[in-house]
């Protein structure tokens, strides 16, 4: 038990950061981030390190996350953003953002600024921009996790980044055709 | 404007995803391209710009906290009879009720029984949708007001609309 | 001794009282419930297609899609259908050759409706729905316009 407490120790900090990037909860964040761990120390057995420690960990941190997440979405409701997400299309008409995004922005206000943008994606969107850019899964992967078809990965991930790159660099919404 | 297939074939060019004759030629029209290779700027920076962000996420309990409660719990589940549950307090009651009052019960769950059966699901909200409708919901209580949006299906509804009698 | 019989015959009467209340007949329907499903047009043109005579929807709907986050400028009432659905049956509403709904009401205020499309259950929403309360389905449909259907409980 000392040695796992001692594992807990070395990578909760990202498998806690991970869940709260889903779940944009701190609570439901914290609270299955620990579940994960009881899961892991129950199927200790089963890892067989043929992935890193913090990556089978991760793995089991994110189905937890997505079983929630569905459980929320018999009752959700979208935000306004994500309605518009839905019905229009818009990402495709959006201008190219030509400036860095980032440029010019001290550390703590970027990723305050990535923190609120994240934070206004549908969990759709959310899932698949954690999995394709924290996690590094290839689409198909990312659509076997997400039960969709590689279209609809791509096409949430195109959205998620085109919106995250408008909000990083502050474009108007009136901006958008 | 690039044709939204083409905005999304830069973005798997960005992401390694194409084969490797298919991403030569789109390395050649991006060369040609200021749009598209605008395009793929804004998605590489974008993604620089994301990738580190989780780094900075620190877990806003103490360690002792934390791992005193996952402790707590793996103890719990591995506790010997931990899951054997206790004797409920109505199985107790019936066992001192069924020599005397057995019928009535019985008769009561029946008329019970009856009248749950001719109300049909319980008074909750719920919905299932099939995978790819791509549904969700938007609710405003105060207006009295719910929007299911689908994204299923898109071009069906309009075939034949003056269908509803 | 005597104190445990004054017991058991407490409980036993208990229990027939809850028998007689049980036969109390429940509340149960009070009747058929009165809807109306209305498929409106969302399109950012100012006039319905040529050779058809949509009307703008009435302005309590029209309010009401209004308020939701869609960008659609305009909403043309396409077809309006009034309909009665008896306690715990089932009524069919055909939209299109290819989808229909199927409405049914669970109790007093509690109604079922299945979007059925191509010949396949695309969604079932169970919820509430109290007079004058609307539940609207819709979605993208050709030429960058939307379709709803607004279903509205009427009494």
């Amino acid at each position: 038990m000392a040695a796992f407490e001692e594992l807990v120790a070395r990578h909760r900090d990202k498998i806690y950061a991970r869940a709260y990037s889903m779940m944009r909860n701190e609570e439901e964040a914290v609270d299955l981030s620990q579940e994960a761990w009881v899961k892991a120390w129950q199927r200790l057995r089963q890892f067989q390190g043929d992935s890193s420690f913090g990556t089978w960990m991760t793995r089991i941190v994110i189905n937890l996350c997505l079983d929630q997440l569905r459980k929320h979405k018999r009752q959700r409701t979208e935000s306004i953003e994500a309605m518009s997400e839905e019905s229009g299309g818009v990402e495709r008409q959006m201008p190219v953002v030509t400036t860095n995004p980032t440029a010019g922005l001290e550390r703590s206000e970027l990723r305050q600024r990535i923190d609120r943008a994240l934070g206004l994606l549908s969990h759709e969107h959310r899932t698949v921009l954690v999995l394709h850019e924290f996690e590094e899964l290839e689409y198909k992967e990312i659509a076997k996790v997400m039960g969709c078809s590689i279209g609809t990965v791509m096409s949430r991930l195109f959205y998620a980044r085109r919106k995250m790159a408008a909000l990083l660099s502050d474009v108007k919404k009136e901006n958008w055709k | 404007m690039i044709e939204y297939q083409k905005q999304l074939l830069v973005q798997s060019y960005l992401d390694g995803e194409l084969p490797q004759a298919q991403a030569h030629e789109v390395a050649e029209w991006l060369a040609r391209d200021n749009e598209a290779m605008g395009l793929l700027n804004e998605l590489r920076q974008t993604r620089a710009a994301v990738t580190g962000f989780e780094e900075a996420l620190p877990l806003p309990e103490s360690r002792e906290f934390y791992w005193s409660k996952i402790q707590r719990q793996i103890e719990r589940e591995e506790a010997p009879g931990a899951s054997a549950p206790r004797v409920p307090w109505h199985a107790r009651l019936r066992r001192f009720l069924v020599p005397v009052t057995g019928v009535a019960l019985a008769a009561l769950l029946f008329l019970v029984g009856n009248r749950e059966n001719s109300s049909g699901p319980p008074d909750t909200t719920t919905e299932t949708a099939l995978e790819d409708s791509g549904a969700f919901t938007y609710h405003d209580s105060s207006a009295g007001v719910t929007l299911v949006w689908l994204s299923y299906p898109a071009d069906e509804v309009a075939d034949n609309d003056d269908s509803l009698d | 001794m005597r104190a445990k019989q004054g017991t058991a015959g407490a409980l036993v009467g208990v229990c027939a009282a809850l028998v007689l209340l049980a036969a109390v007949p429940a509340k149960g329907f009070a009747g058929e419930m009165k809807l109306e499903a209305q498929l409106v047009w969302g399109t950012d043109d100012s006039k319905p297609p040529e050779g058809k005579d949509y009307k703008p929807v009435e302005a309590a709907i029209q309010k009401k899609i209004k308020d939701l986050p869609l960008k659609w400028k305009n909403y043309f009432e396409v077809k309006r259908t009034e309909f009665k659905i008896a306690p715990a049956a089932a009524t069919k509403i055909p939209i299109s050759e290819k989808c229909s709904l199927t409405v049914q009401s669970h109790n007093d205020s509690v109604v079922e409706v299945s979007w059925i499309g191509k010949g396949r259950e695309v969604l079932k929403r169970t919820q509430s729905l109290s007079k004058g309360e609307i539940l609207i389905l819709g979605g993208n449909a050709p030429n960058a316009t939307a379709y709803l259907m607004v279903l509205r409980r009427i009494e």
